[in-house]
């Protein structure tokens, strides 16, 4: 019997070492000897089986279903690029139509003026993962930053999956954005439209905004690297584009000038009268003051607070319910903020070691606006006697929660045209400041968000956050039976019924 | 009558007597109106407990409880039911003969792939309609914003499209429906999972066309209420780009 020899698939035997050689190439690039030989005997055996079947390549080429079928190729191809040329433009050259209901898409007309009067090129490199609570946030503010601005450009990088990018930026948690313009570089820590364009202002200036803390009557030193001290919270200032210095007002005769913000953090020793009046005078002239005062401190400052309707309360603030779960009553973990644009989209709670509340006189501060910014819970009060371990509410001596121990302050009356708005905020605790608490996340967010308040133009800033859309509904019974009859049973009911008519109809037929 | 309104007026009488379009219907409007339901009655509850938690953005209405959800959630039911109602489109003819009819009749390809197109999103748009009783009857006992449902309808309405574009293609590849439906369920399937591709490519340029051309993040937009001409342009391109290769492939047949 006679064999008939298939002829070897040496065309397929071609493209099969031409593909295991794009393989070999993606699993050991380094081993080139191998893809070589693989692509070499690859193009041997397409050159051979073109050689072999020539005629059967000529007679196929000149087939009428090959040169229709390239010509079919080539229009998906053109279509297909004319698509992508379009869908390019679109998306370089987008309008908008924001119908969503709090107008999350639509920048307030001051960002507009901030970004229309950039002078350079900002670059923003945003930390943040898919799954953290700012990553939507940044991406959709961003998005209408990138519209507005072309002088904006956005990066945004996963701290995981590039922790070296993180390393060099120094970035030890995410949901941070850096800006970085000409020499200037600012952090900020939320998506917040107020921060983005207060980032933006400050980054685009030459000069930084100077933050100065007072010395002289044992306040926290910035120097000092310890617990208590505040060299960790000097950093954090400074990566936020601030310039820092302090001053001394028994040698000086007025806060310096060029002062954005004053602050007074944790004085022990009495503030002389001299001193509280030019501090009065810095705020009378649109100075921007923080003072943060704690339970024990001898500072004196009562007649200075006064001035604007403010009174400090004796005693320690204690709370059964908002603390911290392994501390005792007074570690308050404070997580009951006033809308105010420091306090706005603050997602992680305040630790406030030692706290005292505050009180504000409406009567002496009638021309202050009091906004309090923290409260502690209704289960808490200020326990005056703190002697013992057991502490517990006297109803003579102790003031019932909740209570407000941090607030800030503005003057009713807009300043004269051209004159800044001065503002002052008190907190009655130092200690979430210092290098000891500032690393935990709400308390530097706390902090920052002040001193960026305190220290903006805020006449040039003044967005007012956007109110969340509060619209509860919950159905009483006989709504929601009213709802499972018309939208669950009612309409899947009719089409069903529908379609058995038309059955049956068509059965009878 | 012109030949793109007689293929529709086929099409649409044989949808109508046949049972596809029924079950296709009743399991369409039991899902958007059993998730309305359950997202309406959770939102008692979650309002609750996000009142409870202060400090976080407290969102409570039912704009972005229930109808967002509600919207995110049909995405998924449109990609499982879709697939269903365009199966038969072109297969059906090849598997009953009738194709080499439809190929010699004095109609043109396009003519014939546009009827086919206008036919099944006239029944899809009808399904929608009728869920517009849901948000309807919700007015009547609520309180909520009715843009961004609109503008959720509106990118119902293009997903729906494109969805539907992709299952005509799907449909004239093959003769067999049900090879055709998987055919359609798998190439959206895909086009979602571009997305995860997209994010997983980070913040690259390559990263960001992956992820645009997943259909996730033009939805999104939508169904928060933004309405985007790039979005709208991905859609109308989308759509195109099906039924232009399902008539390249239709018309391939001519010549093969």
């Amino acid at each position: 019997m006679e064999m008939t020899r298939s002829p070897l698939p040496i065309g397929a035997i071609g493209t099969g070492l031409a593909i295991a050689g794009v393989i070999a190439y993606s699993l050991v690039p380094d081993k080139l000897w191998l893809v070589t030989l693989l692509e070499g005997l690859a193009l041997a055996c397409c050159i051979w089986a073109f050689a072999t079947h020539f005629d059967q390549v000529k007679r196929f080429s000149s087939q009428r279903s090959t040169r229709m079928g390239a010509n079919s190729a080539l229009m998906v191809a053109l279509f297909l690029a004319i698509l992508a040329i379009v869908n390019f433009l679109a998306a370089r050259h987008s309008i908008r139509w924001d119908f969503s209901e709090n107008q999350n898409y639509t920048l307030a007309p001051e960002t507009y003026r901030v970004l229309r009067n950039l002078t350079r090129d900002v670059n923003v490199t945003v930390f943040t993962r898919e799954k953290d609570p700012g990553y939507q946030g940044y991406k959709e503010r961003f998005d209408s930053y990138r519209q507005a601005s072309p002088k904006l450009t956005v990066q945004f990088i996963d701290p995981e999956r590039q922790p070296k990018v993180a390393q060099n930026y120094g970035v030890t948690r995410t949901d941070v954005a850096i800006f970085e313009s000409g020499p200037q570089s600012v952090r900020i820590t939320s998506p917040a439209e107020v921060e983005i364009t207060g980032a933006l202002v400050r980054v685009s200036k030459d000069s930084k905004k100077r933050v100065v803390f007072l010395e002289g009557h044992g306040e926290r030193s910035l120097e000092d690297k310890d617990r208590g001290g505040m060299a960790l919270t000097k950093e954090v200032l400074e990566k936020q584009g601030y310039e820092i210095g302090t001053v001394t007002l028994l040698q000086e005769s007025a806060v310096p000038s060029n002062t954005d913000v004053l602050v007074i953090a944790g004085p022990r020793r009495a503030i002389t009268k001299e001193e509280q009046e030019r501090i009065q005078a810095y705020v009378a002239q649109g100075g921007h003051l923080l003072v943060l005062l704690d339970p024990d401190t001898q500072a004196s400052m009562d007649s200075l607070l006064k001035v604007w309707g403010l009174e400090l309360g004796s005693g320690v603030l204690v709370d059964l319910q908002d603390r911290l779960a392994q501390g005792d009553l007074t570690a308050l973990l404070v997580r009951t903020f006033t809308d105010h644009e420091i306090t706005h989209e603050l997602t992680a709670a305040v630790l406030f070691p030692l706290a005292r509340h505050l009180t504000f006189h409406e009567e002496q501060g009638k021309d202050w606006d009091y906004v309090p910014l923290a409260r502690t819970s209704p289960r808490s009060w200020a326990e005056t006697d703190m002697k013992g371990r057991v502490v517990s509410y006297d109803e003579k001596e102790d003031v019932q929660g909740p209570l407000a121990l941090a607030a800030a302050l503005t003057p009713k009356q807009a300043p004269e045209e051209g004159k800044p708005r001065p503002a002052v905020v008190v907190v009655g605790n130092s200690a979430f400041a210092s290098n000891g608490f500032i690393n935990f996340v709400g308390n530097s967010d706390f902090f920052q968000r002040t001193v960026g308040w305190l220290s903006e133009e805020r006449d040039l800033i003044s967005l007012t956050p956007k109110d969340p859309a509060v619209r509860p509904f919950t159905p009483n019974p006989l709504q929601e039976r009213i709802l499972l009859y018309v939208q669950v049973i009612f309409l899947p009911a009719m089409t069903v019924l529908c379609g058995l008519l038309v059955w049956r109809k068509r059965r009878r037929l | 009558m012109p030949p793109v309104q007689a293929i529709i007026r086929k099409e649409l009488r044989s949808y109508f007597v046949s049972p596809i379009v029924y079950v296709v219907g009743g399991v369409f409007l039991l899902t958007f109106g059993f998730l309305a339901y359950l997202y309406i009655v959770f939102t008692g509850a979650q309002a609750i407990q996000l009142t409870q938690m202060q400090g976080g953005p407290a969102q409570i209405n039912l704009n972005d409880l229930v109808f967002r959800n509600l919207f995110a959630s049909m995405r998924f039911v449109l990609l499982l039911i879709l697939p269903i109602l365009t199966m038969r489109l072109l297969a059906e003819e090849r598997k009953l003969r009738t194709f080499e009819f439809l190929m010699t009749a004095p109609i043109r390809v396009s003519e014939i792939i546009v009827g086919k197109f206008i036919s099944v999103y006239l029944v899809f748009l009808g399904m929608l309609l009728l869920t517009t009783l849901v948000p309807l009857t919700l007015a009547l006992f609520s309180d909520f914003d009715w843009y961004p449902v609109l503008t959720g309808y509106l990118g119902l309405t293009l997903l729906g499209g494109f969805f539907l574009a992709v299952g005509l293609f799907a449909s004239s590849v093959t003769e067999n429906q049900i090879v055709a439906a998987f055919t359609s369920f798998g190439l959206l399937l895909m086009c979602w999972l571009l997305a995860g591709l997209g994010s997983l490519l980070g913040d690259t340029p390559a990263g960001q066309v992956v992820s645009y051309l997943s259909f996730m993040e033009h939805y999104d937009h939508l169904v928060r209420g933004l309405i985007d001409t790039k979005d709208l342009v991905y859609y109308v391109s989308g759509t195109v780009l099906m039924l232009f290769l399902a008539h390249r492939i239709v018309d391939a047949s001519r010549w093969k």
